[in-house]
């Protein structure tokens, strides 16, 4: 009982993502009258080809990455070196600061838009990339700081004692005998930084309006609607947007799943 | 502070810069000027007004404000019986019954959660088309006449819109009570086992107690969702037919990207704010006795 209930569901997931899969291959004939549910009789290629020259699917596809990769980095870079001292020292001053960012945890991304529509204005960083990745990365704190401190305060002190009783220096310390052990954590925060980012919708919104800046995300809402005709190569075009994260799933889903389940221990 | 540590304030402070720069003028500054925004009237070039609770007052007036927390509650109810609902009922399913391919019902269910927001909203939007799309035509198919522009629907509008935005969140929730479900040492379930307790009493006795806290989470997580649900509406009906698929959110950015009312609109990200930390200090508070119980 309980596992055909799981089959049905298993269905209600995927049919309608490999509906969407077949009538990528369709002409709107075949969509709308002669074959809406099945697989596609006389596959329309075309559709693909329209897709990646009539909308500009990858010159979204490149700005998603470059953004998304670059504000995975920096974020992961900055909480990784933060949340170090903020767990190495724990005195009153970082004792707040670490509770600050956690706080920032249950901020709704609304609170903060206003303001940044008219900074990113006023530092004359519109239509830069800067303005979303900057934003991206400090909105990757309080995740990433949650994750990373139980890590450190895993790590016995012995680490920095010997190397420093041995000359060493704090940055060389640091890079040299701490970050290699990080190695588990930070795979964990590179999915899920990365997907958040890849997939993010609101700040790109308003944030970017030049079509050249556009993310994979923005950029898919500007050519559909309800009113849109051209089934086929829309389908298309959603179908390449989310070959990357279906690929990464295929190959990483044990990882992706922990990422994910990670996130589960926020509050 | 750590002797080991004493010397080496400058690189400290390198370390903790980063973080504490970008952090206060992300989120920390723009935080306290929607605050103060908020008492202004302000279109974003002229010098802002100050008209102390003037926006306050035009929002509780405003006829938008019923219906968007009508869709709000709507949102949270849907969304917390749907995902954590079905979320726990399978993640109790995989961690308990013994069949092969758990795995792969496990990543199935994950699957819509991976997919962009942007995709989603397209897909459910043909699912949802008045003419061909898939729920009319598989109608059609099976003979009856009955069919619906579902999105241009008030009521049923709303409701389609939270279904999709369920289905891309499950495996989300599941995934997240599963890993807590995992943690629940074996030794509770043999003895169980050894009392005779069957699947649904070892349910109700052994996992729902020890996992609470984290399906507390997860609820908390669906109910403040109601209240900041923008992308899939957005992305589906902007709001409409007329306001009928309003939610605080959208209020929101209409004010700031059609009237241009930064104001206005920094005084709706206030009342969305406290209504999500209230939500979840209540929840926390109301449900705090569960915690403390074993």
């Amino acid at each position: 009982m309980v596992f055909v209930i799981m089959i049905l569901y298993g269905i209600i997931c995927l049919y309608p993502v490999i509906w969407m899969g077949f009538y990528s291959l369709k002409t709107n004939e075949e969509i709308f009258v002669t074959n809406p549910f099945g697989p596609p009789l006389d596959p329309q290629w075309s559709n693909y080809v329209k897709a990646a020259t009539k909308y500009d699917i990858f010159l979204y596809f490149k700005n998603s990455v470059i953004v998304s990769l670059a504000s995975m980095f920096l974020g992961i870079l900055a909480s990784l070196m933060f949340t170090y001292v903020v767990a190495r020292v724990r005195v009153r001053t970082t004792r707040f600061l670490h509770a600050l960012v956690m706080a920032g945890m249950f901020i709704p991304i609304q609170a903060v838009m206003t303001p940044l529509v008219v900074m990113v204005k006023n530092l004359h960083l519109s239509n830069t990339r800067w303005s979303l990745i900057i934003p991206y990365v400090a909105l990757s704190f309080p995740f990433a700081v949650m994750v990373l401190y139980g890590f450190y305060r895993s790590l016995p002190l012995d680490l920095e004692e010997s190397a420093y009783i041995e000359g060493a220096g704090f940055f060389r310390t640091y890079f040299s005998i701490i970050f290699p052990q990080l190695k588990s954590v930070i795979s964990v925060l590179v999915i899920y930084q990365f997907m958040s980012h890849w997939n993010e919708f609101s700040l790109a919104l308003i944030l970017i309006t030049k079509n050249n800046l556009k993310t994979l995300p923005l950029g898919l809402a500007g050519f559909y609607g309800q009113f849109s005709t051209d089934w086929g190569p829309v389908g298309a075009a959603l179908v390449i947007a989310s070959l990357p994260v279906i690929i990464l799933y295929l190959f990483f889903s044990n990882q992706v799943s922990d990422a994910m389940a990670y996130s589960g221990m926020k509050n | 502070m750590n002797v080991l540590f004493k010397k080496k304030k400058i690189p400290m402070l390198l370390f903790l810069a980063p973080v504490v720069i970008l952090f206060s003028l992300i989120i920390v500054i723009p935080l306290i000027q929607s605050a103060v925004m908020g008492f202004t009237e302000w279109d974003g070039v002229n010098k802002a007004v100050f008209i102390g609770l003037e926006n306050y007052q035009k929002l509780f007036r405003s006829r938008d404000l019923a219906i968007s927390i009508r869709n709000s509650l709507l949102y949270s109810a849907i969304l917390t019986v749907y995902q954590v609902g079905l979320g726990t009922f399978f993640a109790y399913a995989i961690v308990n019954f013994e069949f092969k391919t758990k795995n792969v019902f496990r990543n199935i269910y994950f699957f819509p959660v991976l997919l962009s927001v942007s995709v989603v909203a397209q897909l459910w939007i043909s699912i949802y088309h008045g003419d061909f799309g898939l729920i009319n035509q598989m109608a059609k198919a099976m003979g009856s006449d009955w069919s619906q522009n579902w999105l241009n629907e008030p009521v049923k509008g709303v409701v389609a819109i939270v279904l999709a935005e369920a289905w891309k969140g499950m495996g989300y929730h599941m995934l997240i009570i599963y890993a807590a479900m995992r943690n629940v040492a074996k030794v509770y379930y043999e003895a169980a086992y050894i009392d005779g307790a069957s699947k649904g009493q070892q349910f109700f006795h052994i996992t729902l107690p020890l996992t609470i806290p984290t399906i507390k989470v997860c609820i908390v997580m669906c109910i403040t969702y109601g209240f900041r649900a923008f992308e899939m509406i957005h992305l589906m009906t902007a709001g409409g037919p007329g306001n009928y698929s309003y939610t605080l959110p959208i209020m929101m950015y209409k004010a700031l990207f059609g009237l241009q009312k930064y104001g206005y609109g920094s005084a709706i990200a206030v009342v969305i704010v406290v209504i999500c930390v209230g939500l979840m200090l209540a929840i926390n508070k109301l449900t705090a006795r569960f915690d403390q119980q074993y």
